[in-house]
């Protein structure tokens, strides 16, 4: 549930900013939240961490929050030398 | 051989491209006579662009690695990812070989082949989560490709383009999330038997806005008119594709139905606004949203209809985008008074035959794949009267003026999706039919009214802010219909 309430808030966060870097520190929140429902839900199934033996939680989330995780930080790099690119001129 | 060769090998380019490009292994000889580009950089690059191609016949469905289905990756060729693949060949081709004639940087290629790899694997896989990976791959190499254009103003349509497709990619993965949780499979054959249809509509949402579909294509015009021409003719030829694959996809857990009003609205605003411009890139731009709507009815009629869309759309848009784009270039001016080519017969040639296609007209694939469309025929002949006058414009003033010429180069890789659009219709057995005296309906329009159509730009400025509203209200009012019907059953 904590997971869905950040997306939400990292939503609203892009609509009332008009600040470009703030909005892409919301863009951030939103992943945070995404990430954080994915592991919250996965963890539901087990305890262990999902390695050998044990009763593991799920890894498919562990996998799709990893990604989620690499795609953020390649976007806010690209998206804070646009910011910057613009400012330059 | 595995389909999965053909993404690899443009990757693999890409990377090299980098490495070339950035460690300066060309050696100072170059440097000294200030050659503009490494050989080997654009043999690289030919490399990696067209030898998925050459592969496509060899290509084989299956799982990666050997795995069972449900542990594995899957990809596959069947015959709707084939019409995307060659949607994507014929586009992204077309534009490679307007590249190569004019490029100088060598950043810009190794992006260029990261698009065209996440587009083939996108339209390759049959998983949920390997299609996302790869749709995002094209699509955050297409904001730096936007970027990377001189115009004014390109740097702020990428910002918004970024900021508006990376929210609904996060809400994609938090459908796409709720899927696996569903069901317990990632892989589109597997997962089946949802509870409830509340991560089909947000993905969709999502991907409505990554296809640019009204309401939600406000990132589209501006970002498709202020990229680099043969950037553009990538994005908005196949680009946008890669979220109808998705929707495709989708369509295998849930019907899609209450998708149409969209794709109805899409197909008449686009045209609408399409007519109001003199910027011929804003003008294919809003023409995009149009045919995007389209495409969007075909998804909710098969999968077939919008693949076969998909690919006429991809062919004829591409070679608008080159063929006009060249003149663009040369003359540095985008506004249709200063676009005319009265002595170049080919160009003339190409513009008025890709014009046909994409009016609808029997003989082009276009035509062929608008009578796939068997639903909603009033929306669909009302917006091909609307396309035929539009093009009439740009027609009308391409062969009133005359100014500097573009060179054979630029103007031959327009030609090629001219020559594909009517092979491939007549393939495909299209004939001439009744309807297609739309578009002699739409030119006797264009001539009545052409002094009633605004010469500026009409543009609707609409901020990062408004668009996220919009999806978030779109989205809001998707759920509480989910809900309600949740409930009612």
């Amino acid at each position: 549930m904590i997971g869905l309430i950040i997306t939400v808030i990292g939503l609203f966060g892009i609509i009332v900013n008009q600040s470009k870097l703030k909005q892409l520190l919301s863009l951030n929140i939103m992943a945070l939240g995404v990430v954080l429902f994915l592991i919250e839900e996965g963890a539901k199934v087990g305890s262990a961490p999902p390695l050998k033996g044990g009763n593991p939680v799920d890894p498919i989330p562990a996998v799709l929050m990893l990604t989620t995780l690499v795609v953020d930080v390649a976007v806010t790099g690209l998206a804070l030398a646009l910011i910057m690119g613009g400012k330059r001129r | 051989m595995n389909a999965v060769v053909m993404v690899i090998v443009p990757l693999i380019s890409a990377i090299l491209i980098y490495l070339v490009g950035a460690l300066r292994i060309e050696g100072t000889i170059r440097a000294k006579f200030r050659l503009p580009l490494g050989l080997e950089v654009k043999a690289l690059y030919i490399l990696g662009a067209f030898t998925p191609m050459l592969l496509l016949p060899f290509a084989s469905s299956g799982v990666v690695g050997g795995y069972p289905r449900a542990m594995g990756i899957e990809v596959g060729i069947d015959r709707v990812s084939l019409l995307f693949l060659l949607g994507e060949f014929v586009a992204f081709g077309s534009a490679s070989l307007y590249v190569l004639s004019k490029v100088t940087d060598w950043k810009e290629l190794s992006l260029l082949l990261l698009v065209h790899s996440g587009l083939i694997g996108a339209f390759i896989s049959k998983d949920f989560f390997n299609y996302y990976v790869f749709m995002e791959l094209s699509a955050i190499s297409s904001f730096a490709l936007i970027a990377s254009s001189k115009e004014e103003g390109s740097k702020e349509a990428a910002f918004k383009y970024l900021m508006l497709s990376m929210t609904s990619s996060y809400l994609l993965i938090l459908a796409l999330g709720m899927i696996y949780f569903q069901t317990g499979y990632l892989n589109v054959n597997l997962a089946r038997d949802l509870k409830d249809d509340l991560p089909v509509k947000i993905a969709s949402v999502a991907l409505m806005l990554k296809a640019g579909v009204f309401p939600l294509h406000i990132w589209l015009p501006d970002a498709h008119s202020k990229a680099k021409t043969h950037v553009s003719a990538i994005l908005s030829g196949i680009a946008v594709k890669a979220p109808i694959y998705g929707l495709v996809l989708l369509s295998n857990l849930s019907t899609l139905d209450f998708l149409k009003p969209f794709a109805l609205a899409s197909m008449i605003f686009g045209v609408v606004l399409a007519l109001m411009q003199g910027n011929v890139k804003r003008l294919l731009a809003y023409h995009t949203v149009s045919q995007m709507g389209y495409v969007l009815l075909g998804v909710t009629i098969s999968p077939m209809a919008a693949a076969l869309y998909s690919f006429a759309h991809a062919t004829f848009k591409s070679g608008l985008f080159l063929s006009l784009g060249s003149l663009v270039d040369v003359r540095r001016k985008k506004e249709l008074e200063f676009l005319g080519a009265r002595d170049m017969p080919i160009l003339l040639a190409i513009v008025l035959s890709l014009s046909l296609a994409i009016a609808g007209f029997g003989l082009t694939v276009g035509g062929v794949a608008k009578s796939a469309l068997t639903d909603a025929k009033l929306f669909v002949y009302l917006a091909s009267v609307g396309t035929a006058m539009s093009f009439t414009k740009v027609n009308y003033y391409l062969w009133r003026g005359h100014g500097v010429e573009p060179s054979m180069k630029t103007v031959i890789p327009g030609a090629v999706p001219a020559v594909i659009a009517f092979l491939a219709g007549i393939i495909l057995g299209g004939k001439i039919s009744v309807y297609d005296s739309m578009i002699i309906l739409g030119i006797a329009l264009f001539f009545a009214l052409r002094t009633k159509i605004p010469r500026r730009d009409f543009l609707i400025n609409v901020g990062i802010s408004e668009g996220i509203i919009l999806l978030t209200a779109l989205l809001s009012s998707s759920l509480l219909s989910s809900l309600s019907l949740f409930e009612g059953s």
